[in-house]
């Protein structure tokens, strides 16, 4: 009985001491928190340093946290990204933060591989929702809960040929204007100037059916991906605009090339692909010929002057063993000032965060940035942002995207009966999204 | 020692399928993501899962677990059997636990684990213990047979996992999984099937064994009575033989010694008036024919009732007669018994007894013996005794009443007599014994 209870007694002493010495040696020990980057930059803008701001952030943080040391794979880029995190996942080895990126949050969300965030953001004192855009927000937010906060953001704009404007006389439209405007616009700059029979000066390029049924607050499918609302008078609406607009350029074949040599009076650009040939050496490059400048999108009878946001997040990983390290250096990429100020000197997206975006030095930067009499950045940006529509992103997106490309295509084609061809096109994609 | 059988092999084979099976899935667990990832297909794997994949360490636990599994219930089917009540319990609750837990690592796809552990537990429990083990079990195998509680607790099939291979490969393992399992099942049946027969022959053989003991009782009782009825039977011939005994011993002892001295009587009536002296005499002679008679009777009741038998046991009895005869008439006495642990039943010591003394009495009395030689040996259940002495003997013998009685006295336990007079005179007895088995 005795020598029993020694067993115990001796049992329970190296217990304790092995718990201990374990405890001992894992707070000695630094926590090395690992993180998911892509290279380069995800809207393929060239960039001369792709880490800088990560590398910047990594060392305020771990001047922060003495015990704690962050590292980061190279050289990952954007096509091989998704891939690489999916197969960290499968290994067991995923990242504790990593860029999540729009197309795969869908993905990631049903996997329940990110951690909710919300317990954090309510817990924080620092952090609130009300700092970011609305739709920047709602790009990370899927059933209610917030799994990713925006890091970068890229709305859509639309580019203006000032100069092309100016010689056929008209005033650069206000930022609150109409597709009545646009159309208008569009139908007086349409013409053929040299006199050989064909077009050769165009209203617009690359505007298509998607900007359109976003300006006029309509939705190609409900948020949570399981029906297509093609038929709703709205989406019907814009579509019918959009079906008008290309009637103009009926049998012309507009490319490219066409607005890089000034023939073109307006063209969807996306604010990194301005960021990167406005300022100097890159416009020089580019676009010589002609001046030219950044509007807000058109908007609809139904809707406002938005566009869709392009938006670049950050998550944690829900098996991540340090969670509250990991918030802390999310906080750190995402809610941080220093961090997200740097957008706009060493990268071509824009801050998520209202007070970042809306602050005195950043408009100081694009203003500096930008030549001559240019409007944007000062109104335009935080504008934009407040207006802008956060991109769908359950899983099957992508698809059922090009999906209905095809399929309004070719309704499109039917003038007379546009509504039925769109609710027949609405049929097949709602049986898609179901299956 | 445990008696090596049938179900024990089966038992056997189970573990060891069990333990193919865990190994193989936790070899599928483990290594389909690192050759998913080196094929770059990382991400359509993904795509069609509706849950994250489990890290592949993480498995490792269900490694460890069946390793655990198979040292407890070996060890328990070894040495379980004398362990206390305690640990038996602990047993029953461990090897569940650990069941769960490598299902569970398993992400449910293989849950004939718990067949396993029913064989493993349930011929070692109490029945009612049993009735609630088997029904906890069963709840168990119809939980983990739900693909709802695999999505709800976020796991991702193995069938998922089979997917990324390529068709042959997928037919191979998918197959090799599904006839292990089934197997493992046609096993677990085969047990039941092998116990509860088992428990049926057990039973047939109680009940038969029972009838028998009724019908042997039945036998039993009637013998008993068949006992008593010879019991007093034989009663009533031990008091016939008894009665016969003691007339036997009336008439040699007190109807000799009164017929003398009736005789005497008569005649020294008749001298008494002739001669008085001669009527004397001859007075003295039937005093002392009285006296002689007196003794008789002395030695007959004596012979009745064998105190010194009674007192002590034959050897000794033997010695102390020996001792005592020794002391008052001279002669020299030599005992020498050569039988060890004689078990003899009380009428068989008293003849012999009775032998002894008898023959010591005629060798002082008739043989005028100055020593007498007693030896008791044992032959092939034959009791053999021989008294020897160095007196006058004779050449012809008249068997007076000792001679006799010793005779009928042997004769009743079907033993014989011999003498012979002519070197001084020898008795042999010869008794063959009744419950001589030890001698």
């Amino acid at each position: 009985m005795k020598r029993d209870m020694f067993k115990r007694l001796l049992a329970g002493i190296l217990m304790t001491a092995f718990c201990l010495g374990a405890v001992v040696v894992g707070s000695t020990k630094k926590t090395v928190l690992t993180i998911g980057i892509v290279a380069g930059s995800y809207w393929d803008a060239p960039n001369n340093n792709c880490y800088k701001i990560m590398d910047d952030a990594i060392e305020r943080f771990e001047q922060q946290h003495p015990n704690v040391s962050i590292e980061y794979t190279s050289g990952i880029l954007k096509r091989d990204y998704a891939e690489w995190l999916g197969d960290q996942y499968l290994l067991g080895k995923e990242p504790d933060v990593f860029i999540v990126l729009p197309e795969d949050f869908g993905m990631l969300c049903q996997l329940d591989a990110l951690e909710p965030l919300d317990a954090f953001i309510e817990q924080d004192d620092t952090v609130s929702r009300a700092a970011f855009y609305d739709a920047a927000l709602a790009s990370g937010m899927e059933n209610a809960r917030q799994y990713a906060l925006p890091y970068e953001c890229v709305p859509t704009l639309m580019f203006v040929n000032k100069t092309l404007l100016e010689q056929e006389g008209i005033s650069v439209p206000e930022n609150n204007w109409t597709w009545d405007d646009f159309y208008h616009i569009c139908a007086q700059v349409t013409r053929d100037i040299d006199g050989d029979g064909t077009f050769d000066q165009f209203g617009s390029y690359g505007y298509s059916w998607r900007d359109a049924l976003i300006s006029n607050g309509a939705a190609l499918f409900s948020d949570d991906g399981m029906y297509c609302q093609l038929g709703e008078p709205q989406a019907v609406e814009a579509i019918a605009f959009e079906q008008k607009l290309e009637k103009l350029y009926q049998g012309c074949d507009i490319t490219s090339i066409s607005f890089d040599e000034g023939k073109v009076a307006f063209r969807p650009f996306l604010f990194s692909d301005y960021r990167t040939y406005q300022p100097y050496p890159w416009r020089i490059k580019k676009y010589s010929d002609f001046a030219w400048d950044c509007i807000q999108m058109p908007r609809g009878p139904s809707g406002g002057n938005s566009s869709e946001l392009s938006t670049l997040m950050m998550g944690i990983g829900s098996r991540s063993h340090h969670k509250r390290l990991a918030w802390e250096f999310l906080k750190e990429m995402t809610c941080s000032e220093q961090t997200q100020k740097m957008l706009f000197t060493d990268s071509h997206g824009v801050s998520a965060l209202r007070r970042v975006t809306q602050s005195e030095q950043t408009q100081e930067i694009l203003r500096q940035d930008t030549p001559g009499d240019s409007q944007l950045g000062l109104e335009i940006l935080p504008d934009a942002m407040e207006q802008a529509i956060a991109a769908p992103h359950f899983q099957q997106y992508d698809q059922a995207l090009a999906l209905a490309n095809g399929l309004i295509e070719t309704a499109m084609q039917d003038e007379n009966n546009l509504e039925l061809q769109l609710l027949r096109a609405q049929r097949e994609i709602d049986q898609y999204l179901q299956n | 020692m445990r008696v090596y059988n049938m179900r024990d092999t089966i038992r056997h084979s189970m573990l060891l399928l069990n333990f193919a099976i865990v190994l193989l899935l936790s070899v599928v667990f483990v290594f389909t993501p690192s050759f998913v990832a080196r094929r770059g297909a990382g991400l359509d794997f993904l795509q069609d899962l509706d849950h994250l994949p489990a890290q592949p360490w993480s498995i490792g636990l269900a490694v460890v677990g069946i390793f655990i599994l198979i040292v407890v219930s070996i060890i328990y089917r070894e040495k379980g059997m004398e362990w206390k009540e305690q640990n038996k319990l602990a047993v029953y609750w461990l090897e569940p636990t650990l069941g769960l837990i490598i299902i569970l690592t398993l992400h449910l796809d293989y849950n004939g684990l718990l067949l396993l552990i029913v064989v493993d537990l349930i011929d070692t429990m109490k029945i009612r213990g049993r009735m609630f083990f088997l029904s906890a079990m069963i709840v168990l195998y119809l939980l983990t047979s739900l693909d709802v509680l695999r999505s709800m607790l976020g796991m991702v099939s193995v069938t998922d996992y089979f997917i990324c291979y390529d068709m042959q490969t997928r037919q191979f393992m998918q197959s090799t999984v599904g006839l292990l399992s089934a197997l493992n099942s046609i096993l677990f049946i085969g047990y039941m099937v092998l116990l509860f027969s088992q428990k049926t022959e057990e039973n047939t053989a109680i009940r038969h064994l029972n009838y028998e003991l009724e019908h042997v009782n039945d036998r039993l009782s009637v013998m008993n009575e068949q006992l008593k009825a010879y019991a007093a039977e034989s009663e009533r011939m031990a008091e016939t033989r008894e009665r016969n005994r003691l007339a036997r011993e009336i008439h040699d002892t007190l109807g000799h010694a009164l017929t003398g001295i009736t005789a005497g009587a008569d005649a020294c009536l008749q001298m008494m008036e002739v001669s008085p002296d001669m009527a004397k005499k001859q007075m003295e002679v039937i005093a002392a024919t009285a006296r002689q008679g007196m003794s008789e009777v002395r030695r007959s009741v004596k012979a009745l009732r064998p105190d010194a038998l009674e007192r002590f046991e034959l050897e000794v009895a033997l010695k102390k007669l020996c001792t005592e005869m020794q002391q008052t008439s001279h002669a020299v006495i030599d005992l020498q018994i050569e039988t060890e642990n004689l078990r003899l039943s009380p009428d068989e010591e008293d003849t012999v007894y009775r032998t002894i003394q008898e023959g010591i009495t005629n060798a002082i009395r008739h043989g005028l013996a100055t020593a007498v030689w007693i030896k008791l040996s044992c032959e092939e259940r034959r009791l053999k005794i021989t008294v020897q002495d160095n007196g006058t003997g004779c050449t012809i013998v008249n068997p007076g009443f000792g001679l006799r009685h010793m005779r009928e006295r042997l004769n009743l336990l079907n033993g014989t007599l011999k003498w012979n007079g002519d070197h001084g005179f020898r008795i042999e007895a010869v008794i063959p014994l009744r419950w001589g088995d030890e001698v």
